[in-house]
């Protein structure tokens, strides 16, 4: 049993080896597959609901899925800094720099799930609106769902972001 | 930089530093699975980095930036929801009992110390791991870009927290 630090140190250091490993193809972080999953899912709802919609003469659909591929694209825009991989010097700041630049973009993501989450709920919306398909009272639940999945993920990303800028409100200055 | 230029500091760097770098990944990743898969990414990132290597720094300064940063940014990507991580301040007095034998085994001990380590924030948790591979106060304030004493107290508080489970081993004997 360690009896002191500079055993704790000894234990540290005795691990057992593990097998040696190479550099291969990054995960993909989470923010990005985030936005990708999201505008990808609007984008496959909008052309296979579009598509079923095109011959009912509804003003309502084209509109509806134009607002929704519009958001998608303003998505990508807004978000493009946190598409791209960072730079292959960009790890090799001091770790207080990098720790509190990646809590904030985090944060900022954090705060924004309508902009790239908003895409897929406006497709919904909008199917929900044709009245042609359904009678209103038959999409009731589901919009319901949708209505309460969407509050609930905006209140839980919230309360993330809330919880990360307490983080970054106590991180040393340096 | 060259791409073999490139490559043979990527091989100095896992030489001298490689088992650090494996030992690094078990204090941010408890998984196993999940931690082979950070180790990639730590290699991944460094490969990567070391082509635009400029001296700046040295090469450990470095190669340890760049594994605590791509280690860091994995906690914040699977951190979970309502998980929370305490700071070496927070823990310092409160850090519970644990009736740990006398004769506990190393591997064991070194259980106990993992657990501990996974529990702290990234930036806690780099200067502990920094602290256990023997670096001293102004290479990890390099490392991490804190004040040296700002580390300086830190590794106080690290000696104070590991000897205190000493104390409790000693008190449960």
């Amino acid at each position: 049993m360690p009896e002191n630090s500079n055993d704790w140190t000894a234990v540290w250091r005795d691990q057992p080896g593990v097998p040696p490993v190479r550099p291969r193809a990054s995960l993909d972080l989470a923010t990005r597959s985030e936005i990708l999953t999201s505008v990808a899912a609007s984008i496959f709802f909008v052309g296979v609901v579009g598509w079923r919609l095109a011959t009912t003469g509804q003003r309502i659909p084209p509109v509806g899925f134009a607002a929704a591929i519009a958001w998608a694209l303003i998505s990508l825009v807004w978000f493009r800094a946190r598409l791209r991989r960072p730079t292959p010097d960009a790890l090799a700041q001091p770790g207080l720099e990098h720790y509190r630049r990646e809590l904030t973009q985090r944060r900022d993501h954090l705060r924004n799930p309508w902009i790239w989450h908003g895409p897929l709920v406006a497709a919904c919306l909008t199917l929900a609106a044709v009245p042609v398909m359904r009678p209103l009272t038959t999409v009731a639940p589901m919009l319901l769902i949708l209505i309460a999945w969407t509050i609930y993920g905006i209140v839980n990303r919230r309360r993330q972001a809330a919880a990360i800028q307490q983080e970054l409100d106590e991180l040393p200055k340096g | 930089m060259s791409a073999n230029s490139s490559d043979e500091r990527y091989e100095e760097a896992v030489r001298l530093f490689g088992s650090a770098l494996d030992r690094l990944a078990a204090g941010y990743e408890a998984d196993p699975d999940k931690r082979r898969d950070l180790r990639q990414e730590i290699h991944l990132q460094l490969w990567r980095s070391l082509a635009v290597f400029d001296g700046r720094c040295s090469l450990r300064t470095w190669t340890f930036r760049v594994a605590h940063n791509t280690a860091a940014s994995w906690v914040v990507r699977e951190r979970r929801v309502n998980q929370r991580f305490v700071g070496l301040e927070e823990i310092e007095h409160t850090i519970p009992a644990v009736n740990l034998a006398p004769d506990l085994d190393r591997a064991r001990a070194l259980d106990h110390l993992a657990r501990l380590m996974l529990t702290l924030k990234p930036l806690d948790r780099q200067i502990l791991i920094l602290y256990l591979e023997d670096m001293d106060a102004a290479s990890i304030a390099e490392i991490t870009g804190l004040s040296a004493a700002n580390v300086a107290m830190k590794i106080h508080r690290i000696k104070s927290i590991l000897a205190r489970r000493f104390q409790e081993v000693e008190r449960n004997a």
